[in-house]
């Protein structure tokens, strides 16, 4: 079990503190990768909650391993979210408020693999036309769109 | 009751993460606020844990006034802290993983006017010449305070 599970065992729904990280991994057409999500369906970038001891980008790297398969070179903080607007509750009851951070790489390497169960499809997508994302990513593309279209990336 | 009681009481005393953020608030000098504190014989940034429903930023505010009776303007992200470096153990046993959200934010009064109760001294110091710093966070977030002085970036 991950931490927020053991938790989970001894708290039952009420809401915690949810840390995660992702990464944005942008194609040459700055296109984003996105997975759907097997806990509530929603795309999100390549994501998770930190494990203790873990820092956010050492969790980002772990989950774009897990959830996509791949592997990234430097990876660059752009964006942090929290607070009342990053509440959520999930299918099964849990509440939590999502602390979050992304980074955002163009250097992949491996096979792109959906694991079928905290990863349900992954796909490419472009910037302006998104489907159904997670609170958090409603706020973190935007953002990295904007950053994209001032040519910082 | 805040966030962090509350969940020790159900958990115990194992590792949890500690989400909080603090503030690096300079004056003109360049010189950077600390406040001595009275639990112990050292120093720290104003800042604190996060409660539910709260932005990092809004903790860094508030504690920012509940530690140093101070408001502050634009507060931008300095750095974000997080990782095995930032476990601590408390002397009553209780764990954490300090997850934080440095600020930075800029001085423009004259005069500070410590009256909070957390607090035996508010004082601004240059970043040459720094007393005792409490625990890994602050630790951290003045050593790249430093650093970024040093590189010309503030």
């Amino acid at each position: 079990m991950g931490y927020i599970e053991e938790l989970r065992a001894v708290v039952g729904k009420r809401p915690l503190f949810a840390v995660g990280a992702g990464v944005c991994v942008l194609d040459h057409q700055n296109r984003v990768l996105l997975q759907r999500r097997g806990d509530n369906g929603l795309w999100s970038c390549p994501g998770g909650g930190l494990e203790p001891g873990e820092s956010f980008e050492q969790a980002a790297r772990r989950e774009l391993r897990e959830e996509a398969g791949l592997e990234a070179g430097a990876l660059q903080f752009f964006s942090l979210t929290s607070g009342a607007d990053y509440f959520y509750t999930y299918p099964n009851g849990d509440q939590v408020y999502f602390v979050s951070a992304r980074f955002v790489t163009r250097e992949v390497w491996g096979e792109l693999k959906a694991d079928g169960q905290e990863t349900l499809e992954l796909r490419y997508f472009t910037l302006d036309d998104l489907p159904p994302v997670t609170v958090n990513d409603q706020t973190h593309l935007p953002r990295l769109r904007d950053k994209i279209l001032r040519g910082e990336l | 009751m805040g966030y962090l009681s509350d969940l020790r009481k159900a958990v115990g005393s194992r590792p949890i993460f500690m989400v909080g953020a603090g503030v690096l608030l300079l004056d003109r000098q360049g010189r950077v606020l600390l406040q001595h504190r009275t639990d112990s014989d050292d120093w720290s940034t104003p800042g604190g844990a996060c409660e539910l429903g709260e932005s990092l930023e809004q903790t860094a505010r508030r504690e920012l006034m509940e530690e140093a009776g101070l408001e502050v303007g634009e507060l931008k992200l300095f750095c974000l802290l997080s990782g095995a470096e930032f476990y601590y153990r408390y002397p009553n046993g209780d764990e954490v993983y300090n997850v934080s959200a440095i600020f930075l934010g800029r001085y423009e009064g004259e005069e500070i006017t410590p009256d909070a109760e957390e607090t035996k001294e508010l004082r601004f110091f240059d970043l040459d010449s720094l007393p005792a710093i409490m625990g890994p966070v602050n630790q951290k977030a003045l050593e790249l305070l430093l650093e970024a002085r040093n590189r010309g970036e503030l």
